[in-house]
């Protein structure tokens, strides 16, 4: 006991606090964002994204898609019709990080964060749940990122100039057929489908003289590139104690591996902090960032997918007209015999950008009152704008249903008013005891809008306007919403040995009904100290509860609503959504448990941690009598539970005058399930892929076919399709769950689920004297990909190519293949259904960076503090056993539809030279 | 002193947090995009808008009605080599519980929005003094006889349905176990539970009467022509929406399948001495179809615009055999037909503008047709109009129902009427034993086959003209459109009349 004692005593001073200040401290974080530590502070992603995969609990999937919002997740996804993306906060703004608005393209979601220059960024801290950030209220169910930008310090003037450039590269290898092989392949589908030998020898492609089926073309090769990375970055920082200032600039334009594709931004930052008495102080940050995007379609529309129709497009022919006298024109080809785009066309004259505009502007004051009290009072406003333009020429790009060219524009802008206050007070309770009390309240309004148009054929190709053609969809959308928070907070620490902290958030939002608008989101954390000496080698442990909220519900589901219609021509209302004036936000309670241990003088550092997080009161649909002809109404219902176990490490493993070696790792586990789902399973649909929600399984899981072998003859079949007649020998043997002999939608089964169960990260910098070299990896296992790319690449139902795998297909009874379908076009048994076949393991191994510096120092003249020069390369090897391009793909932020491939650009290897210079 | 101060602090962030938080309007944000209840049903703008608002649901199912009414029946077989599943269980008389064509939920929205006017429509004359008792009752029995109508279509094509005469939105009134009426919360109860409080009918009958007295009941609460609240309908409107004439034409009809000829009867005068309405010039006939509506001719649509509101069908799809125009060739029609009902009279405009036949493939023509050689229909712009009623209809009920009457001659005018307004000669009576009420049948079926082609009817044609001979003529129909095994397996199956209706889960 008295043992015990002495060591509970002997817990150091420093390492107190709330828990806010712990999880700066109680991570490797503050480690890494050391510079010394990992030179590469500014990898080739836009966004602070590629900087989250070194940080512990954080799972981060970016993509070569340049300008697509990487996807983002904190211990797991909880929601099904709302977002499951942390909630940003930049500064005290918040934002959040998925867009609500439908796309614009497809499934192409701009990077919302790509605003905010990593450069600019002091730290990204990771608020797991709202015991790390007890605003967080309403918002804070699927965690949030609390980001905080640089600010200037006491000292004299610096200057830091960071340049880099590089090289992103990314070979583009899809098997598939090359030109004479896939005319022989034509040849006998054309025969299967049953074209007489006559029709086939005049078929032009077959033709022997007509040069445009001579060529060799190498589609792929015509739209890749290699994309530059620039990045240069000022920042003046300086301050003389009573006033503070940094100024940065900054400019970034990296360029895709496919052509015309590419992001660029220019931003400035003006942060000041400003002492205006000994008392009272005041912050400003002004920041203003432009953005410009160029993108293709990379998703589910493959009839202009540059690279799908790359891969596709027959290699004999060429990318320009030929003329009668057989010499290639000028002009490029139009959409092909066999029904394919130009992928030059896709290439060079179907445009789709997009420009951001954000201004953030803070002012704030703190005062420090006498007697411990603190005063601190912030306004913030915020103005995020996005245009968005679509240009589809006709020439060399097949036609979208009627529309033979496209002239699109989406504008839409976030207004956000925030305004923040808190009082503080701290002190001393008894002689043991101290405390640490607060109230806050915080009044924010928010505004949304977006307009919409689309004008189709114009006379030519040549009006990238609105204003020729005719109009084909317009849309003008607002949503508005006010928020008021509520916190009171108090912390007591008892001898330096236990602290405890209580708060409460009550929060309004009129997102709700009166009935439910008012949420009581609570929360609780103890830590305790229970070994340990001064502030190395501790050991505490620390139990903690809150409860989070999701209430960004944006339909008004608690009035009754009349909803537009059209009926010839002439506008007709409906009653479109019946009350639910007891519609609530979707809760999460989160309980953890955590341990730190500081060991051997705190050169070896181990968090270990395990939470659970139930949410609850899901909102999902009633499944209402469809005889009652109203749209079913949101309620609240439904379970689903994350929990997992997250363990980081950090050793200094040499530290010593000229060689220093610092190792991290941090491994997180991950369980997600579906508990509940009273209305039923909820599915949602992206083409013909679906994603679930389904009691016992996980959040957006695969749904779809098994397929367990082809029919290898007649004899074989003993299933039927829907309508009861049977399938044809050489088509998909589907498992038929409810052995009824019938394959339909009742046959469909989980077939995979696209969270991973494991992932993690391991870091390593080495030093020696003025030399260093540091590397990142990450791994990521147990996640599944719906590859359709791939199954795009073995449909068979058209005349695209195809991998070559599919002339191991089944043919006859007596060529039965390897487990490729027949082929037929338009695919009349549906084998082409979402199946088992197409997912895939999407494990993986990554080495993430390598950087190699040197630290040149200042002469003693001090006309130059230091210059580090590095090289480095990003995404340097990856080892998995996934098919597509990369195992880290474009995926959706919605939590239903994650992890289904189309083939858009992966991330790429990028080589980079760079500099810092600091004066 | 100082602790004062801080106290005044403290108060005075309270009240203004409370000061704001009292302010409520703070969060009543109302939506945009939408109207909220309190702001709607004041005027009569509001009610027509509601109004128009009823039949859209049905505008998403007109392909449903060709399967329904045509694909299980004789005139239509599958396009495609290897069929559509789904599709092909029409065309194979095996329709599935799961078949999403079987499903009737549009046509319950309908039902559902035309019972929510009825009950809001009389509260508006509250709100807006403008409107009339009379207009109000227009509007009451244009939602009464629309939703009759989805309720006649039910009856004749599902084998189990509720019905539904009260807006049950938000509440549902049922009687419990006790007797007593009590009125639940829709949104409270489970779809099993709802189902379990829904009315489902004994029999038939019991629906065949209700809707027919609810068709009584309009007859004499609606307009005649279009002058809707003293003002005149746009013409659209006056088609697209049900009418005084097309709830006699339909009353009459019901009346046949009640047996009551002498009513169907004097009904069918209505829409024929009406000026507005007649058989028309065989030349605008095919306006029916080409263009949004025909004058004389139609008497009850659904209609699409494509300009500005892009509402299209999918009747293209369906029907056409190009597949750069969208069209899959679903269904086309069957060979037997071609020859039986069309081919042996020349000059027949119907013949010439039902289907068409390009080289290999036969094609249902009305709805991707824009003359009777070869022009179509732009690319995904599907919208023919589909037909409920036509003036075409009460001369044809006008013939059948006076053939029960034994007016022969009655029968055989209106026959001839028909005939002579599509260019074809007229019957003579020495022609054909015109007192024989099986020949006349026959000559009035098929006249009626070749009027409305592929408008959904014809299955219901078969019903009809089996239940007046009290002969399974529409068991031999059908089977006649098979060959082989599938041919006897087919007949028998349609031998038990239960077989004749689509299975609901």
């Amino acid at each position: 006991m008295n043992r015990l004692k002495y060591i509970i005593s002997s817990v150091a001073l420093g390492l107190l606090g709330s828990p806010q200040l712990l999880a700066q401290q109680d991570t490797v974080a503050a480690l890494r964002e050391n510079n010394r530590l990992f030179t590469d502070t500014n990898p080739s992603s836009i966004s602070i994204a590629g900087r989250l995969y070194s940080k512990a609990g954080v799972f981060v999937m970016d993509n070569g898609n340049v300008g697509a919002s990487p996807v983002i997740m904190l211990r797991g996804t909880n929601s099904i019709n709302l977002t499951s993306s942390p909630q940003l906060y930049i500064d005290g703004i918040p934002m959040r990080y998925a867009s609500v608005q439908p796309t614009f393209l497809s499934t192409f979601e701009p990077d919302r964060l790509g605003f905010l220059n990593p450069l600019d960024v002091e730290a990204v801290d990771i608020r797991p749940s709202a015991q790390y950030l007890h605003k967080a209220g309403g918002r804070g169910s699927n965690g949030i990122l609390d980001i905080r930008t640089e600010r200037g310090e006491f000292g004299g003037t610096k200057l830091d100039f960071n340049a880099s450039y590089g090289v992103n590269t990314f070979d583009y290898h899809v098997p598939r057929f090359g030109a004479q092989e896939f005319k022989s392949y034509l040849w006998t589908r054309f025969t299967e489908e049953g074209m007489s030998a006559q029709e086939r020898d005049v078929h032009p492609i077959f033709s022997t003289t007509d040069p445009t089926y001579h060529n060799n073309t190498d589609w792929l090769e015509m739209i890749q590139q290699k994309g530059a990375f620039q990045d240069y970055h000022v920042k003046l920082k300086g301050g003389d104690g009573d006033a503070n200032y940094l100024f940065s600039i900054g400019y970034t334009n990296k360029e895709g591996s496919i052509k015309n594709t590419g992001f660029e931004r220019v931003g400035l930052r003006f942060n000041l902090d400003y002492a205006l008495s000994p008392n009272v102080k005041i912050y400003n940050n002004l920041s203003y960032t432009n953005t410009s995007g160029h993108y293709k379609e990379f998703g589910s529309n493959y009839a202009v997918h540059p690279i799908y129709v790359a891969a596709a497009k027959a290699p004999f022919l060429g990318t320009n007209y030929f003329n009668e006298n057989g010499e290639q024109s000028k002009i490029l080809a139009g959409v092909d015999v066999l029904g394919f785009s130009n992928p030059v066309a896709l290439i060079e004259n179907m445009d789709n950008k997009n420009q951001f505009n954000r201004v953030d502007g803070v002012m704030g004051v703190e005062w420090t009152l006498p007697l411990d009290w603190r005063l601190v009072s912030d306004l913030s406003v915020s103005y995020f704008s996005l245009s968005e333009k679509q240009y589809r020429p006709a020439l060399g790009i097949v036609p979208d249903k009627y529309r033979i060219r496209q002239n699109a524009q989406r504008s839409s802008s976030e207004f956000d008013l925030n305004w923040n206050t808190a009082l503080l007070k701290k002190g001393q309770l008894s002689s043991n005891m101290t405390y640490d009390a607060s109230l806050k309240a915080a009044i924010e309004t928010f505004e949304e809008k977006s307009l919409y148009g689309r004008k189709i054929n114009a006379g030519t190709d040549d009006f990238e306007t609105l204003a020729q053609g005719i109009v084909d969809s317009a849309s003008n959308t607002k949503f508005r919403s006010n928020l008021m928070t509520l916190i009171a907070q108090g912390a007591i620490n008892w001898k330096n040995r236990i602290d405890l902290t209580a708060f409460v958030n009550l929060q309004g939002t009129s997102n709700l009904g009166a009935n439910t608008r008012w949420n009581v989101y609570p929360g609780i954390h103890a830590l305790f100290y229970l070994a340990g000496e001064k502030q190395n080698n501790v050991w505490n442990m620390s139990l903690g509860y809150d409860r989070t909220g999701n209430h960004e519900v944006r339909g008004f589901y608690h009035y009754a609503q009349y909803y537009p219609v059209n009926y010839f021509g002439y506008g007709g209302v409906y009653l479109g959504n019946v009350a639910n004036p007891d519609l609530k936000p979707e809760i999460t309670d989160t309980y953890e448990i955590k341990s730190n241990f500081n060991l051997l003088e705190n050169r070896v550092q181990v968090n270990v941690g395990y939470y659970y997080k139930r949410t609850h009161d899901l909102i999902t649909q009633q499944s209402i009598a469809k005889e009652i002809g109203v749209n079913p109404v949101f309620d609240n219902a439904g379970t689903i539970e994350n929990s997992g176990v997250e363990v980081d490490a950090t050793a200094y493993l040499v530290k010593k005058q000229d060689w220093n070696w610092v190792v991290s790792a941090a491994v997180s586990t991950l369980k997600n399930k579906v508990l509940e789902l009273p209305n039923g399973a909820v599915e949602q649909t992206l083409g013909l892929y679906s994603g679930v929600a389904m009691e016992g399984e996980a959040l957006g899981a695969f749904y779809g076919y098994n397929v367990l072998g082809v029919f290898q003859n007649e004899n074989e079949v003993n299933l039927n399709k829907a309508d009861g007649t049977p399938y044809k020998a050489g088509d998909y043997r589907i498992e038929d769950m409810n052995e009824d002999g019938k394959i339909n939608e009742l046959d469909r089964q989980v077939i995979g689920s696209p969270l991973p169960d494991v992932f993690g990260t391991l870091s390593s910098s080495l030093t020696y004297k003025n030399w260093g070299i540091s590397a990142l990896f990450n791994f990521v296992k147990g996640a599944d990909i719906y590859n359709s790319f791939a199954q795009q690449m073995h449909a068979m139902k058209d005349y695209a190519n195809q991998d070559p795998a599919v002339l191991d297909r089944w043919t006859s009874a007596n060529t039965p293949g390897s487990g490729l379908s027949r082929a037929a076009i338009n695919d009349p048994s549906n084998n082409g259904k979402p199946s088992s076949l197409w997912v895939e393991d999407g494990s993986y191994l990554k080495i993430r960076n390598v950087t190699l510096h040197y630290d040149i120092a200042g002469p003693s003249d001090r006309y130059f503090k230091n210059i580090k020069v590095y090289v480095s390369v990003d995404n340097l090897l990856t080892f998995t056993n996934y098919s597509g391009f990369d195992p880290e793909i474009n995926s959706m932020n919605n939590a239903m539809l994650r992890n289904i491939d189309f083939g858009a650009p992966p991330l790429g290897t990028t080589y980079k030279l760079g500099l810092k210079a600091s004066f | 002193m100082k602790i004062k101060r801080i106290t005044t602090y403290i108060v005075t962030l309270s009240i203004a947090v409370t000061g704001l938080s009292a302010c409520s309007s703070f969060f009543e944000v109302e939506p945009y995009q939408t109207v909220a209840e309190d702001n709607f049903y004041r005027n009569q703008e509001d009610i027509n808008a509601s109004a128009l608002g009823m039949y859209a649901p049905l505008t998403n199912d007109v392909h449903k009605f060709l399967l329904w009414g045509d694909a299980r029946a004789d005139m239509v077989t599958t396009g495609e080599s290897e069929p559509t599943p789904y599709i092909n269980e029409f065309v194979i008389n095996n329709v599935s519980v799961q078949n999403p064509y079987a499903d009737y939920g549009n046509i319950y929205q309908t039902i559902a929005r035309c019972n929510r006017q009825m009950e809001k429509v009389y509260d508006v004359m509250d709100q807006d003094n403008k409107l009339l008792v009379r207009d109000a009752n227009a509007y009451y029995a244009e939602a009464l006889l629309l939703r009759t109508f989805c309720y006649y279509y039910l009856l004749r094509t599902f084998d189990k349905f509720p019905i539904i005469r009260s807006d049950y939105a938000e509440n549902i009134s049922y009687v419990n176990e006790e007797g007593d009426t009590v009125s639940t919360k829709t949104a409270a109860l489970r779809a099993d539970e709802i189902k379990g409080l829904l009315k489902f009918p004994t029999d038939q009958q019991e629906v065949w009467h209700m809707i027919y007295n609810d068709a009584l009941t309009v007859l004499g609460m609606l307009p005649l022509n279009y002058t809707w609240n003293r003002n005149n309908l746009p013409s659209e409107e006056r088609y697209g929406r049900v009418s005084q004439p097309m709830a006699a034409t339909f009353a009459a009809e019901i009346a046949i399948w009640l047996g009551e000829f002498q009513t169907a009867s004097a009904f069918c005068n209505s829409p024929i001495i009406n000026n507005f309405h007649s058989l028309g010039t065989a030349g605008a006939w095919p306006n029916q179809f080409t263009a949004s509506y025909a004058a004389q001719h139609s008497l009850f649509l659904l209609g699409y615009r494509f300009d500005n509101s892009f509402e299209t069908n999918r009747l293209q799809e369906f029907t056409s055999n190009r597949p750069e125009d969208g069209g899959k060739y679903y269904l086309k029609p069957s060979s037997h037909v071609i020859n039986t009902i069309f081919a042996f009279e020349e000059n027949d405009i119907r013949s010439s503008f039902s289907y068409k036949v390009f080289g290999q493939d036969t094609v249902i023509w009305k709805y991707i047709g824009l003359d009777d050689v070869s022009s179509q229909r732009p690319s995904y712009q599907s919208i023919a109009s589909w037909q409920f009623y036509r003036s075409a209809d009460a001369f044809l009920l006008k013939a059948l129902a006076d053939l029960y009457l034994n007016d022969y001659s009655s029968t055989f005018n209106f026959i001839n009427m028909l005939r002579e307004a599509r260019g074809l000669p007229l019957l003579l009576i020495t022609d054909l034993d015109y007192t024989n009420r099986e020949v006349m049948l026959n000559v009035i079926f098929t006249e009626r086959a070749r009027e409305f082609a592929f408008e959904g009817k014809r299955w219901y044609d078969l019903m009809l003209w089996s239940k007046l001979t009290g002969r399974n003529i529409l068991a031999d129909k059908v089977a006649s459109k098979y060959s082989g095994g599938l041919k006897d397996e087919i007949y028998l199956k349609l031998q038990d009349q239960n077989n004749w209706f689509i299975p609901v889960q």
